[in-house]
């Protein structure tokens, strides 16, 4: 909840939990560390 | 159906009503504040009789349950029960509006927080700020922080005129003072998952199994503060990317993930612009509109110790302006004896 005082606003920031963001790039990582391995074993 | 103009006139005249007895005389001010990325969202302030503080109730959410068929008198009574929840703010608000014109107050407590440039070209034009990239660092004042997150107020131009500092001074306090209030925090992926696969409950065999820490330089490592909230300005604190790039071993790419925290891999592994894609793809599925922070890959060169943006998308980026060769580790100014005068 943010506060108004005087017409100063104090924003309040929760905690975040990027759990998701954070896992979507470890995924997103690993499937091009794959292809890329599997590029270099098509290419050998 | 109410439009939103029609709605907020609706709610600043019938709330009164829906609030319980002994807030007869509060008083009720509509506002409009402009939230990370230009959003602007409207409230409505609900100030009791003889107090000074107010919580601010946003009233977007509720007009979008409105238009989602819920009858107006249910949205005024879960308005005036959520006002009045929130009555009471924690201690450090109660003289706030005082203790923010005392520059003395502000200069222990003013911090930097990094937002995109691209999507803040309103907020930026009323806010002092420097530009990193395309990437800007604007300053708040940490009123507050707590298990459940951080208060802060905004400074805006206007603020600088009143105090008679200048950016320049308030930029190197603010670089001291994160440091300080916020600590950085950088964790290996590996860790990461262990603590989000934890609290899930996880057993301790799983997590073994899952979690297996990788070689340094094919870790994935997440930059923020401990508080984790804006920690993505983690990546300008002195030393933060010299010593991770010494552990990895490599130049870093740094990936913005959102203003919360960043994503450091090592050069050796990946390429910017496959890297660039990622970012692109992640915002747009799994980070809120108001905290994404850029969709750009940046290069920490671990010798210059400078970042600079990475991938090719940036040639249609009309931000990258002459201030971006910084050294980012040497984020303090160089306003040494130019320290804040007389302050009101």
């Amino acid at each position: 909840m943010d506060y108004v005082s005087n017409n100063v606003t104090v924003v309040k920031e929760e905690r975040q939990d990027k759990g998701a963001a954070v896992l979507a790039y470890d995924m997103a990582m690993a499937a091009q560390k794959n292809k890329k391995g599997k590029e270099v074993k098509k290419n050998a | 159906m109410l439009n939103f103009d029609e709605f907020k006139e609706y709610v600043q005249l019938n709330l009164a009503d829906a609030l319980p007895p002994g807030y007869e005389n509060a008083k009720l001010t509509i506002n409009e504040v402009v939230k990370n990325n230009d959003r602007h969202l409207t409230a409505i302030t609900v100030l009791p009789e003889g107090q000074n503080v107010a919580p601010n109730i946003y009233l977007d959410g509720f007009y979008m349950e409105y238009q989602s068929g819920t009858d107006l008198d249910t949205i005024m009574d879960e308005m005036a029960d959520m006002a009045v929840a929130h009555m009471n703010p924690v201690p450090e608000f109660e003289n706030i509006a005082k203790d923010f014109q005392d520059f003395d107050f502000v200069k222990e407590r003013v911090i930097m927080v990094a937002v995109g440039r691209e999507r803040n070209e309103e907020l930026l034009s009323d806010v002092p700020h420097q530009n990193r990239e395309d990437l800007a660092l604007i300053y708040k004042v940490l009123v507050n922080s707590d298990k459940e997150g951080i208060g802060s107020i905004t400074i805006h131009n206007n603020h600088l005129n009143f105090w008679d500092v200048s950016v320049e001074e308030l930029h190197e306090l603010a670089v001291e003072n994160t440091e300080r209030l916020l600590p950085a925090r950088v964790q290996s992926m590996s860790e990461v998952m262990r603590e989000i696969f934890a609290k899930d409950g996880m057993d301790e065999d799983m997590l073994e199994m899952l979690c297996e820490e990788r070689a340094a330089d094919e870790q994935m490592y997440v930059i923020s503060n401990e508080c984790k909230v804006n920690g993505a300005a983690a990546i300008f604190y002195e030393e933060v990317l010299s010593n991770l790039a010494d552990r990895v071993g490599s130049d870093l790419f740094i990936l913005p993930s959102s203003i919360h925290e960043c994503i450091a891999v090592s050069t050796n592994t990946f390429t910017a612009e496959g890297l660039a894609e990622m970012v692109v793809d992640v915002n747009a599925t799994q980070v809120a509109p108001e905290e994404r922070l850029s969709d750009h890959v940046y290069h920490f060169d671990a010798a210059a110790k400078t970042i600079k943006l990475a991938d090719t998308t940036v040639e249609a980026l009309g931000l990258v302006a002459a201030d971006s060769s910084h050294n980012y580790e040497a984020t303090k100014t160089n306003t040494e004896g130019n320290r804040p005068r007389h302050h009101r």
